[in-house]
């Protein structure tokens, strides 16, 4: 039996080999090369794509570039969800490698974010976590940790240093034992089937009767539509890191172990494939 | 103003969070909690803000969020830092994307939550000796950063619930 630890490391760890090819109508001096790279799951897109960049630009003339960003099918893909989300998400039953096309033109101004800087993104992923521990402690343990300590998750997360990230981040996941878990699960359920980017509620970790809430009963409570009845085949996936707990899983347990560096449990509701 | 001014009062109770809807800007509720006000612009003449307030279900407070936006044309997140108030610009320059940020889609601004407890603590612990209205105090203080400054006419208001 795994240890619950080998979970953190395993969900750190995972990737999704890409293909970046890049847009047709982008101009080039000669023929753009497809680059393949291995994507962290936990990351942002943006975080990781300098090699990518660095690639295509060797054919370009510096007039011809502006931002770059990305799309699958069509789609803009938003660089500050992660990318393991993006992919289950938009990309979760078609052939791997995921084929992302690079543009450096015609930002979509009303789709994405732009990204200047790293800067943006520790501060939306720094965001996240004060956020979530808003949610999980009323703010306390982040407002007890200093600076350097906010520092390290960002650095932890940005050089893929997962021994660093965790010293702190386990404090994030600690609680009171005689409360049996936090305060509220940070959780985030995107449709793709919906206007609505995502569901977010306040949901408790345990019943006031003391009963330990599972993913199912999350799903019941705020998006009933993802659980298909006994008779009738299954109709959505409920994804999270790119697999399907089960629906008997703890929340508290999923909130300690799937959560993202940023602290949020991110879950993926998608169309089942039908064979 | 909203109508969500009155029965927003800042609470730790856990009935009242319970009752109000989380904070979701695409969510039912974008009528008539919006006010506009028009200040002048630095090089492009006159800027029209659009302000929203919220409640953060995360965060139990307030959120200010905003549209800020000149001959029709929305502004971009460096105009917006530039536009605010000279007392609060050393503070944005430490952390500007821990205070202002923008949220995708709709091309609205807002204020960061986190310190809000923070500064409006001591207001709570006075409202066990007089009555405190929690939204125009708050706004009081987060406004005038961004350009939303309330009239004194309102001060008297403070003090009843």
């Amino acid at each position: 039996m795994a240890d619950d630890k080998d979970v953190l490391r395993d969900v750190w760890f995972g990737r999704i080999p890409t293909c970046f090819t890049l847009y047709q109508d982008e101009i080039t001096e000669r023929e753009a090369e497809p680059f393949y790279l291995l994507l962290p799951r936990v990351s942002y897109l943006t975080l990781v794509t300098d090699k990518v960049k660095k690639h295509f630009l060797k054919v370009m003339k510096a007039e011809d570039v502006e931002e770059m960003w990305f799309d699958f099918e069509g789609t803009p893909l938003k660089w500050h969800y992660p990318i393991g989300l993006l992919f289950d998400l938009h990309a979760s039953n078609t052939a791997l490698p995921w084929s992302i096309t690079v543009h450096f033109k015609n930002f979509p101004e009303r789709d994405l974010l732009h990204c200047p800087s790293n800067s943006v993104i520790e501060a939306h992923f720094m965001s996240s976590i004060k956020e979530a521990d808003a949610l999980k402690h009323k703010s306390q343990v982040i407002n007890d940790m200093q600076k350097k300590d906010h520092k390290q998750l960002w650095m932890g997360l940005q050089n893929d240093k997962f021994d660093q990230f965790w010293a702190m981040n386990r404090k994030l996941m600690e609680y009171p034992t005689e409360e049996g878990g936090f305060r509220y699960i940070p959780f985030r359920i995107y449709l793709t089937m919906s206007d609505r980017p995502f569901i977010q509620k306040l949901f408790r970790p345990i019943s006031p009767d003391g009963h330990t809430h599972t993913l199912g009963d999350l799903l019941k409570a705020v998006y009933p539509v993802a659980i298909s009845n006994d008779d009738e085949s299954k109709r959505y996936q409920v994804v999270i890191h790119g697999i399907e707990p089960l629906l008997e899983t703890p929340l508290q347990w999923l909130s300690e172990h799937l959560s993202h560096p940023d602290n949020f449990l991110h879950i993926s509701v998608i169309p089942a494939p039908s064979d | 103003r909203s109508n969500r001014d009155q029965d927003e009062q800042g609470t730790r109770s856990d009935q009242h969070q319970e009752r109000t809807s989380p904070l979701f800007l695409y969510d039912d509720d974008e009528d008539g909690g919006s006010v506009c006000c028009i200040q002048e612009g630095s090089s492009s003449g006159v800027v029209l803000n659009e302000y929203h307030i919220l409640y953060s279900c995360s965060y139990l407070t307030p959120v200010l969020y905003f549209r800020a936006s000149t001959l029709g044309m929305s502004l971009c997140l460096e105009d917006v830092w530039d536009s605010v108030h000279p007392n609060s610009r050393r503070r944005l320059q430490n952390g500007p994307w821990d205070i202002i940020t923008q949220q995708v889609g709709q091309s609205f601004f807002v204020l960061q939550p986190c310190s809000t407890k923070v500064f409006m603590k001591p207001v709570l612990v006075c409202h066990y000796q007089r009555q405190v209205n929690y939204i125009v105090t708050w706004l009081s203080v987060v406004g005038p950063i961004v350009g939303f400054d309330i009239p004194l006419s309102y001060s008297p208001l403070t003090q009843k619930c």
